[in-house]
């Protein structure tokens, strides 16, 4: 699976082609729902998923999916879960990379080995570890590889040149890069100096460049795609949610979905 | 062993440094100025006048005659943090923080607090340096602390009431970590626990060991020997690292960290980390944390707002592990009996969580020999409990003596 994902963001990279990795998180606000807005994602061409697991305290998130989280942790969203979603959407059909957002705990209280075993099991592609830092990559990294699975290092606005190539170093899928100084969550305007940013790095770095963290609408996917090899929504897509009534929330995902896609091309 | 954390921040294997990308290169910026500070003669200097003239440094070591007495065994010292300015130990690490924050520049300071002790330091340290304040509390917080919320806005901090997930001090400290993933490049994070990522545990232990220096001094001149034992409340585990710190070495001299047991560890409402949680990463450091089995964070409860975190810090994970110290627990009504005895038999109130550790003091001084001696951290003064404990006990509360 992390073969797959290498090779769709090797292409985008090679044909300027940037790629729509969605964020759902899972349970929000139903089981039932979180799937249907899964399968709306992928139905509307999204490149691979990041498939969230709800937690406790999550420090590098905005309020909208500190709520959402919430939610699903009240309806008594598992671990497991999310290798049940993974399970729920190869037996549908979809073939996309689909990876794993936790925190560090989580996954510690699991357990990395048995955490690899089973997300190969189910198909994953891989894990996103908003706490886990380069310094611990190596260890998760390893066991996570052994099952052909890949593990995202972040980079963010704050960064030194000598991290940002540490983390181009781990011959990662892409490297997750954070468009804020800042939370999780949608914002009105892109961060200033995003896009000079991404430019500067874009020649320096031999790894694809994903970024998320506060873009929120097709447009300003658009603009993004222009500079980067790929985009994640999270926050903006967690909102339409909960405005939409549960019975549709597949249907508008996919729209929604569709539209950030049509801006990529 | 008192020669850690190694330099990636990791007590045996507790510690570290477990944040999002974003923040790790302001733990590098601090990580960097505090060598150069701890260094610095002219720092050490400026530190020691601000805790000598400011917060009125040395505090004493009283000795509890009458409590002593009561117990026939062990004589009883009490190292009065409470005398210190703003009645707590928590200003020892605020004056030291603030004077590292003004060194980088930092013009915005923000902080997490639980009881509001920390909350009411930092804002008293940013009042004297004239720098913008801003603390996060707990809902359920700012409610039993009201005196303390008050207290930070006279001193010019603006107080955030947190409304998140247990609308306590851990929910207070994920939204002061929010904040400083936003606003990292002006803002200085004064933790005020030994909590936190690297190099936080450290540069609060160090800050916070003047307590056990001290102490050590001045038990050595009234008793001419080293005490037999400490006793301290822990919860991050501040106080009690500042007084075990200086004694690490000293083998012979036993250390004991007291966490609140709230309704007892055999029900859910407790606080007790170290007895009843398991190895996990919060809040930026690998260590002992109440946990639910799949690893989701745990809600807490004691009668004391300054002893709720399901956490700890990584020092103490590993003198427990290594045996160094031992970690036992004090239920509210233990805490409670504490504080009316202290209050009576020295007439000090001391502070709910300070009452722990004086509680398992009065346990274990009767199973002592009179000629042991052992000290207790009164980490801070009771008057911001009164009100909690007045609740508890009622109005109609017997005065009198016999």
């Amino acid at each position: 699976m992390s073969r797959q994902l290498r090779q769709l963001l090797q292409q985008a990279q090679r044909n300027r082609n940037p790629l729509f990795l969605p964020y759902i998180c899972i349970g929000y606000p139903t089981y039932a729902a979180s799937l249907e807005s899964a399968k709306g994602a992928l139905r509307a061409g999204a490149a691979a998923l990041e498939l969230g697991v709800p937690f406790s305290d999550p420090i590098a998130d905005g309020p909208t999916l500190q709520k959402a989280t919430q939610i699903s942790l009240n309806r008594g969203t598992k671990f497991t879960d999310v290798f049940r979603m993974v399970k729920d959407l190869r037996k549908a059909g979809f073939t996309q990379p689909l990876l794993v957002m936790s925190y560090l705990n989580l996954v510690e209280q699991y357990g990395w080995v048995r955490f690899a075993q089973e997300l190969s099991r189910m198909g994953g592609g891989g894990a996103i570890v908003p706490d886990l830092p380069l310094e611990q990559f190596e260890k998760p990294k390893k066991v996570m590889a052994q099952k052909g699975l890949s593990l995202i290092p972040f980079i963010a606005p704050t960064s030194s040149p000598d991290r940002v190539k540490k983390a181009d170093a781990q011959e990662a899928p892409f490297l997750y890069y954070v468009s804020v100084t800042g939370v999780t969550g949608a914002r009105k305007r892109l961060a200033p100096g995003l896009l000079a940013a991404l430019r500067k790095l874009r020649g320096k770095l031999k790894t694809p460049i994903v970024v998320g963290f506060g873009i929120s609408t097709p447009a300003q996917a658009g603009q993004v795609g222009k500079v980067a090899n790929g985009i994640i929504i999270g926050g903006a897509l967690v909102q339409l949610i909960s405005k939409t009534k549960v019975s549709r929330v597949g249907k508008a995902v996919e729209t929604f979905c569709r539209q950030v896609v049509d801006q990529l091309k | 062993m008192a020669n850690l954390p190694n330099n990636f921040g990791y007590f045996g294997p507790y510690g570290g440094q477990y944040v999002p990308e974003t923040l790790m290169v302001a733990l590098r910026e601090l990580i960097d100025a505090y060598a150069k500070a701890a260094k610095d003669k002219k720092f050490k200097q400026e530190l020691r006048n601000y805790l000598t003239e400011y917060s009125g440094r040395p505090t004493p070591l009283t000795f509890a005659a009458n409590l002593t007495r009561f117990h026939k065994g062990a004589k009883i010292y009490l190292k009065r943090e409470d005398l210190n300015h703003t009645g707590a130990h928590k200003i020892n690490n605020c004056l030291g923080q603030i004077l590292l924050a003004k060194r980088m520049g930092k013009k915005r300071i923000i902080a997490e607090t639980g009881a509001g002790q920390h909350g009411v330091a930092t804002a008293t340290v940013c009042a004297l340096f004239g720098l913008k304040c801003e603390v996060y509390m707990g809902e359920e917080d700012v409610r039993r602390q009201a005196l303390n919320v008050f207290r930070m806005k006279l001193l010019g901090a603006e107080v955030h009431s947190v409304n998140s997930g247990t609308r306590t001090l851990k929910d207070a400290m994920s939204e002061a970590i929010r904040d400083w993933v936003t606003n990292v490049r002006t803002t200085y994070y004064l933790i005020g626990s030994t909590a936190g990522p690297h190099p936080y545990p450290m540069i609060v232990r160090d800050f916070q060991k003047i307590i056990g220096e001290e102490a050590r001094r001045q038990i050595l001149k009234a008793e001419g020997k080293l005490p037999d034992l400490l006793v301290a409340c822990v919860n991050g585990g501040s106080n009690a690292i500042g007084l075990f710190y200086p004694f690490i070495k000293d083998k012979k001299v036993k250390m004991v960290g007291v966490e609140a047991a709230g309704d007892g560890v055999k029900t859910k409402r407790h606080a007790a980390t170290m007895e009843k949680g398991k190895p996990g990463v919060l809040h930026g450091s690998y260590s002992y944390v109440l946990q639910s089995p799949e690893g989701q964070i745990a809600e807490t409860h004691s009668i004391s707002a300054g002893l709720d975190y399901p956490g700890v810090g990584p020092e103490h994970a590993w003198l427990k592990d290594t045996k160094r110290a031992t970690y036992v627990s004090v239920t509210d009504k233990q805490a409670l009996e504490a504080f009316q005895a202290l209050a009576r038999y020295e007439g000090i109130l001391p502070a709910l969580e300070s009452a722990h550790a004086v509680y398992q003091a009065m346990r274990m001084a009767p199973r002592m020999s009179k000629r042991s001696t052992l000290i207790v951290n009164l980490s801070g003064r009771g008057d911001k409990d009164v009100n909690t404990v007045l609740e508890r006990l009622g109005s109609n509360l017997k005065g009198g003596r016999k």
